[in-house]
């Protein structure tokens, strides 16, 4: 049966510290007419207030981003990282930063941030509820991308690697989903070009937005004043 | 399989090999012209030497194809297929016996395997080649003597040997490469030996001469060396003729020595690093199967070891016990999972871990089966482990029990 919307957790599920084990993860809901998730979009980053008000330049904006992504990024995902390197490297290139900070609240340069957000390692759980979950029960892949018409699921390696449930799982999601879900398998070799590692209309995102957007929080200069001065 | 200990995991068949059943560690699939799946057998010794069986219906394996050696002071233990072509390695009991190297074989018609040709590798010193690894259809990487090579110990006569076959009918040597300090005239120190062993005969232990070697085409400049009681080592191999050491791990000792796979998985950046049980009855407890951070190649540190079942459990019901070969994620029709390691354990059966978690390897499936009839000792033995794309895998017994194809519930 379809379903309305999917549920999509991405980003760390454990990270090793002593006998506590954290979690940390994202989580994004999508739906047929959901706006895309992009790097302004809000949420996937909470910096603390002091944080943002410190902020005085777009490029630490980018900087925040960077940051973000990689705490979400699992610890043995090699061509995952080297991929989000690639994209933000390729992002820098095509919408380079202004050399002086512009205090316009829009500015050609953001449109850096309508670029899509790397989903790491999400997992779409496609079943369960009584809290048992087997492999087929949930959609895994390296990096997802939603542009508000589909879901792009990047997965790294030659298309061999997936044992029967797991295959199984994905094409339980293709069924249940309420938007069309698509497969990338990106090459691992290290020196893969940014365009062989992601979709073309996936890079192109941020080309066709209508109207820059600022980041993910406003610089201080344009936020409200926290606390009297 | 009556009396088989299983978790997640059933037999689909068995096939004992027309009693030819000891299999050593060559396994690889063929994909025939006309769409069978042919799986190729490398015994254990003498007097086979290969097996084709057609495993196009695993639940009913045929055998199309069984060859026999030249002489029977001779084994052929391991073989690798890319397409049409096999390559079989030749290994002799005396140094300087023959023959000693590879053989090609055009598999095209798979009922009637076609030599191309033998590159030999015997020597006075060399007892030919103990395994190979065949995955490009250009080079063929192997562990193997040389004329010429002189060890320090006789038992370190097996080098790094990269063989071009991209003319199969001639095929010529494209580089080599042996651990510092283990030919005679090094400049290098000779490697303490870990547990010294008569020299009664040159198999089994105390040995630092290269095992297995792995090499990937989406890592092309770069092989990764199972050393025996060497350790692990990656060489930078963009120059096949001048390899260079890019780093190495060898936790031997204290451990017992005998490393026998390191397969990278290049998309996590982690290695996975076998030794080689060689001693029956738990003599050389514990061999283990470990899991090594590669992020940084010339700091390699291991962060975690497989779970096995208890020695006191598994270590004295007869044979050996402990880590050997793993299916290692080779292209072709072939499983290549680098979240799921499927691994055979002699008597502690074919087991699969998920390593999702690299710190905590956890089991989720096995199959012990029963010792086969005609067996040398009371308990199955499993050598090698070949899985498809299918997820179908394929384990041999060591000494009689043949191909068990089994399916798995991941």
């Amino acid at each position: 049966m379809i379903r309305s919307s999917l549920q999509i957790a991405f980003g760390k599920r454990r990270v090793p510290g002593g006998e506590a084990v954290a979690l940390r993860s994202g989580h994004a809901v999508i739906s047929e007419g959901a706006p895309a998730i992009c790097l302004n979009s809000s949420g996937w980053l909470t910096p603390p207030p002091d944080l943002i008000m410190a902020m005085q330049d777009r490029r630490l904006l980018r900087e925040l981003c960077r940051d973000g992504l990689a705490a979400l990024t699992l610890g043995f995902s090699a061509a995952a990282q080297r991929a989000t390197h690639r994209y933000l490297e390729a992002l820098e290139a095509q919408f380079p930063a202004p050399l002086e900070p512009p205090f316009d609240l829009f500015h050609p340069s953001d449109r850096f941030f309508a670029a899509l957000l790397p989903m790491p390692a999400p997992r779409i759980a496609l079943a369960g509820g009584d809290g048992r979950l087997s492999q087929s029960d949930v959609a895994e892949a390296d990096l997802a991308f939603w542009d508000g018409q589909g879901l792009v699921l990047i997965s790294f390696g030659d298309g061999a690697q997936y044992t029967p449930r797991q295959r199984k799982a994905r094409e339980g999601l293709v069924a249940l989903a309420p938007v069309p879900v698509r497969f990338h398998m990106a090459p691992v070799h290290r020196d893969t070009g940014v365009c062989d590692l992601f979709p073309a209309d996936i890079l192109s995102v941020a080309d066709r937005a209508s109207l820059p957007v600022y980041g993910p929080v406003r610089l201080a200069p344009f936020q409200e004043q926290l606390a009297p001065a | 399989m009556a009396d088989a200990l299983s978790k997640n995991m059933k037999l689909l068949s068995n096939d004992r090999l027309n009693g030819f059943g000891g299999v050593g560690e060559g396994m690889a699939m063929q994909i025939a012209k006309d769409g069978r799946r042919i799986m190729w057998l490398a015994h254990e010794g003498p007097p086979k030497n290969f097996t084709g069986v057609d495993v196009t219906n695993p639940k009913e394996p045929r055998i199309i194809c069984q060859t026999d050696l030249p002489h029977p002071r001779m084994r052929s233990n391991s073989l690798d297929v890319t397409g049409d072509l096999m390559v079989v390695c030749y290994q002799v009991s005396v140094p300087g016996d023959k023959p000693a190297g590879i053989e090609l074989f055009d598999i095209s018609d798979p009922e009637n395997p076609k030599s191309i040709s033998l590159f030999d590798m015997s020597g006075p010193h060399s007892r030919g080649v103990h395994c190979c690894w065949f995955v490009d259809g250009e080079y063929v990487h192997c562990a193997g003597g040389a004329d010429g090579f002189v060890p320090r110990h006789p038992r370190d006569d097996q080098i790094y040997r990269i063989v071009d076959v991209r003319n199969p009918s001639k095929p010529v040597e494209a580089g080599r490469w042996w651990m510092p300090g283990t030919r005679k005239g090094d400049a290098e120190p000779a490697p303490e030996r870990l547990r010294p062993m008569p020299l009664d005969s040159l198999r089994g232990p105390d040995a630092f001469r290269l095992h297995n070697v792995n090499v990937y085409p989406e890592r092309p400049d770069r092989a990764y060396l199972g050393y025996i009681d060497g350790g692990a080592w990656i060489l930078d191999i963009s120059d096949m003729s001048d390899m260079k050491v890019v780093g190495s791990w060898n936790p031997h000792p204290p451990y017992p020595g005998f490393t026998h796979t390191v397969m990278p998985l290049l998309s996590r950046d982690l290695l996975v690093v076998t030794d080689e049980c060689v001693q029956d009855d738990a003599a050389d407890w514990p061999k283990l199967t470990w899991m090594v951070d590669a992020r940084k190649e010339d700091n390699l540190v291991p962060i975690s070891t497989f779970p096995l079942p208890s020695v006191e459990e598994y270590g004295h019901k007869g044979g050996r016990f402990g880590s050997h070969n793993i299916h290692e994620n080779r292209p072709g029709p072939s499983l290549r999972s680098e979240e799921m390691i499927f691994g055979c354990f002699f008597n502690a059966g074919v087991r699969i871990y998920d390593i999702s978690d690299p710190y905590r390897p956890e089991t989720i499936a096995y199959y012990v089966p029963p010792a086969p009839e005609g067996s040398r000792v009371p308990t199955a033995q499993m050598n090698d482990i070949y899985v498809d794309e299918r997820a179908i895998v394929y384990s041999v017994d060591r000494w009689a029990g043949g191909l068990y194809i089994l399916e798995a519930d991941v």
